[in-house]
């Protein structure tokens, strides 16, 4: 399963909402939409999730294109909004169970899949309650398990995390890596960096609707930074591993902070495969080794310059 | 087949709307509060009759006790069916009508249809509940004496057609999507046309009950009146689909298919009601002529406004529904959203209506008609300065505003027009100090409500008239070719999609794309 976004463009009457924006993801991948209020995020979500129409442009998901084919896109598209249900006098159960009968399950099929879907949101202790007397992170559960009644390949989710707890969003963060481990394609929008470090397998960047930088953490970061950060921790003998480090081919740079050192190599995974292998062979005892995250925060710094439409 | 399976079966048939709905019915205290509510109303207006009534005993009045009861109990019943349920109706249509839960809605495979379909069929529910507590206690009349069945079976369905048609007016209202201050307004303006119907209906039905009319004429207008009923649900049922509908569809189609049908219809039963007129001593010919002309012309006119709203540019997701073959492409250009379309074919149907009735004034038809053409110049002046402002407003924003305005706003730059129309020639008449009524009128002229008294006042051999006539004529033969560009682009861009090479940029990078060719891909079970 791939996800196309292809010279979309949308146009209002005078505005350019969104502006020749084209990246992929694809299934297992969670790729994080950024950029600030009013960049045209909602609008590109909004087409793909067939809500809108581009001016040109087209979304191919599979293949299907959803200018062309938007009710066979629908069937294999999620959309969660930014905003979360209201409903009055309706449980959850009954609120999924609609939305099950919506997307045209039926009977037994209908409510196996309802229960499922409440168990592996974990709604199965508040089925029976209103919708409207539950928390934000419970709503949100509720939207997301919604969104999945039919079983979409492909989530699109605006700015989930608003407004959450810390524990609703934990939660959420562990219900999106649940999704993409079953393959699922997922473009989520928000404006906490951090967390979307965490999650993501890719990100892209937008502003006054046009793309600034898309694809996976990895390249990202390399764009960012000409050299890779490796964090390396030795059971003892810090300062020594830092002047050793400094020695080292490749190497471009390090720095002592506290009881680890970080080091600026170029080169691949090889590179840092080979560093690992010269450092215990010449007698460090190292205790963590690895590439420090991308740091989503500072390469949206870079490349937005905080304008909107 | 089980009894668990039927029920199963039937489960997954009903709409899923309605069975939300009426889950959630069935949890609101409100419904339950109404009805019980109603019950001991019902109650205390038997009770407190049956006291009079047992108080005149000896009376010949107390023979017609059923009838008095029988009113009151109408009196609760019909505000309830035309003003109470459709209020309900429409304040559940307004929630769902919020922009996130019609957004979901539209995403499932749920068509727009089916959810106005679902809310019609809940309304339909309780409306039957209410029934339910009504009907024991009418039946009881007929007991009391006084009414007659046939008398009970009418007001009944008079009833009936009107809660049809409230409930959908107000589901139509409920499924419009504006500002909160604009909705309230609308609302009430909804609310005291429902109000003054229910008015007249009440008057109408107590009449009946009393028995100062109930003759031939009064059956054919139950039967007229009930088509006209379900031929306006109908239409409001596609106005309210359409509203609902997602901007990028084809939803004005299944509007002007509407349109069509009713035209149809009402044309149809016009003149199965003129054939049997004779055999069946109807005598409300003109009558209803008069009312088949002026409620077709209204509609029309109605759907001009709209059609200048409609969108001028044929986005690809009805290009590619554009059939091929140029015959069924030409109809689809008039069926089809579009501006263009929409205008053309309102402006068909107002002169095929036209048409007709000046044909039913000749006399080997025999209809005693010749003094409407009083009513008929009046809907067509209207219609035509609705014409006018319309299709200048649609073109002063397609020439000068098209980055200004939206296309769905052309109504408003109508009503400014309008406005200018009304205020601007007054302000020269008062400048110009003119005092007589007979100069007023001709300053009058662009203001289509002084128009249209115009006409009564002076009558056909005025020179007002003439004035009028002229004033029109030149102002429909600028906009007829001002509209001859607005007209073509439009009908050449009305051609099956085509799909445009996709350009495929160097950076794109998070996956390899080069089997996700755009031009090679077909949707599965296509």
């Amino acid at each position: 399963m791939e996800i196309h976004i292809r010279n979309l463009v949308k146009h209002y009457t005078n505005t350019r909402a969104v502006n020749d924006i084209s990246f992929s993801f694809g299934s297992g991948q969670i790729f994080g939409f950024i950029g600030p209020n009013g960049a045209g995020k909602s609008t590109t979500m909004r087409i793909m999730a067939t809500l809108d129409e581009p001016t040109t442009g087209d979304v191919l998901i599979d293949g299907v294109s959803v200018v062309e084919y938007p009710e066979i896109s629908r069937k294999k598209i999620g959309y969660v909004p930014d905003s979360l249900p209201e409903h009055s006098d309706i449980s959850v159960h009954e609120y999924l169970d609609f939305f099950a009968r919506a997307y045209g399950l039926k009977g037994d099929k209908r409510r196996r899949v309802v229960q499922e879907i409440e168990e592996f949101t974990n709604l199965m202790g508040i089925r029976e309650k209103h919708i409207n007397a539950l928390s934000k992170g419970m709503k949100n559960r509720v939207s997301v398990a919604r969104a999945l009644v039919h079983d979409p390949p492909v989530l699109i989710m605006d700015e989930p995390a608003s407004g959450l707890d810390p524990r609703a969003r934990i939660e959420l963060r562990e219900l999106l890596k649940a999704l993409a481990g079953q393959g699922k394609a997922i473009l989520i929008s928000s404006h906490i960096l951090t967390e979307l470090s965490e999650i993501c397998s890719g990100a892209v960047f937008i502003e006054r609707g046009k793309l600034l930088r898309a694809g996976t953490l990895d390249k990202l970061l390399a764009d960012n930074e000409p050299y890779r950060t490796l964090v390396i921790r030795p059971i003892s003998g810090v300062a020594a591993l830092y002047k050793h480090l400094l020695l080292q081919p490749n190497v471009k740079g390090a720095r002592l902070v506290e009881d680890h050192v970080e080091v600026n190599l170029e080169g691949n995974d090889q590179h840092s495969a080979d560093l690992l292998i010269a450092l215990v062979k010449d007698g460090f005892r190292i205790i963590e080794f690895h590439s420090q995250k991308a740091n989503l925060e500072k390469i949206f710094m870079t490349v937005t310059r905080g304008e909107v439409q | 087949m089980t009894l668990t399976t039927f029920i199963d079966r039937l489960d997954d048939w009903i709409n899923p709307i309605a069975v939300k709905e009426l889950r959630q019915v069935v949890k609101s205290r409100l419904v339950t509060v109404i009805l019980m509510v109603f019950l001991f109303l019902m109650l205390f207006v038997m009770g407190i009759n049956l006291l009079f009534t047992q108080s005149s005993v000896g009376d010949p009045r107390g023979m017609a006790g059923g009838r008095s009861v029988f009113i009151a109990f109408q009196t609760i019943l019909l505000p309830t069916l035309m003003l109470v349920i459709p209020i309900y109706a429409a304040a559940r249509m307004s929630s769902e009508r919020s922009e996130t839960n019609v957004d979901l809605l539209f995403i499932s495979a749920l068509s727009p249809s089916s959810i106005i379909l679902g809310k019609f069929v809940a309304a339909l529910m309780i409306a039957i509940l209410i029934f339910s507590i009504f009907a024991p206690f009418m039946l009881f009349t007929y007991l009391l004496r006084g009414v007659d069945l046939s008398m009970i079976i009418y007001v009944l369905i008079v009833d009936i057609m009107a809660m049809l048609g409230a409930t959908i007016f107000a589901l139509f209202l409920g499924s419009i999507s504006c500002g909160r201050g604009l909705k309230i307004f609308v609302n009430l303006v909804g609310f005291y046309g429902v109000f003054n119907i229910w008015i007249v209906l009440m008057t109408y039905t107590n009449m009946v009950i009393s028995g100062e009319f109930f003759g031939s004429d009064e059956w054919s207008f139950l039967v007229l009146g009930t088509v006209w009923a379900l031929l306006e649900c109908f239409l409001l049922y596609s106005y309210a689909i359409a509203l609902i509908s997602s901007p990028s569809s084809n939803r004005m189609l299944p509007v002007r298919l509407a349109q069509l049908s009713f035209w149809f219809m009402s044309i149809l039963v016009l003149f199965v009601y003129i054939l049997l007129s004779p055999v069946l001593g109807f005598s409300q010919v003109r009558l209803v002529i008069g009312f088949w002309f002026g409620i077709n012309m209204f509609h029309l006119s109605i759907y001009y406004v709209i059609a200048t709203c409609e969108r001028t540019e044929c986005g690809p997701r009805i290009a590619r529904t554009i059939p091929k073959n140029q015959l069924w492409r030409t109809l689809g250009f008039l069926l089809y959203t579009g501006s263009a379309g929409g205008v053309l074919f309102t402006l068909i149907f107002m002169v095929l209506t036209l048409f007709i009735v000046f044909l039913l004034q000749y006399e080997m038809f025999g209809l005693p008609i010749k003094d409407l053409i009083d009513f008929i110049a009046i809907w067509s002046i209207i219609a035509v300065y609705t014409i006018c402002y319309c299709q200048s407003a649609a073109l002063i924003r397609y020439y000068f505003l098209k980055n200004q305005i939206n296309p769905a706003y052309t109504w408003v730059l109508g009503l400014v027009l309008l406005a200018i129309g009304i205020f601007v020639p007054s302000v020269f008449a008062i400048i110009f100090n003119i005092s007589t009524n007979y100069e007023f009128s001709m300053w009058m002229i662009p203001n289509p409500f002084i128009a249209v008294i115009t006409i009564p006042k002076y009558g056909f051999d005025h020179i007002i008239w003439y004035l009028m006539l002229l004033f029109l004529v030149i102002w429909l033969a600028l906009l007829a070719l001002a509209s001859i560009p607005w007209l073509r682009v439009q009908i050449k861009q009305f051609v099956p999609f085509t799909k445009k090479p996709i350009l495929v940029p160097q950076w794109m990078d998070a996956l390899p794309v080069e089997d996700a060719d755009p031009t090679s891909i077909k949707p599965e079970g296509t």
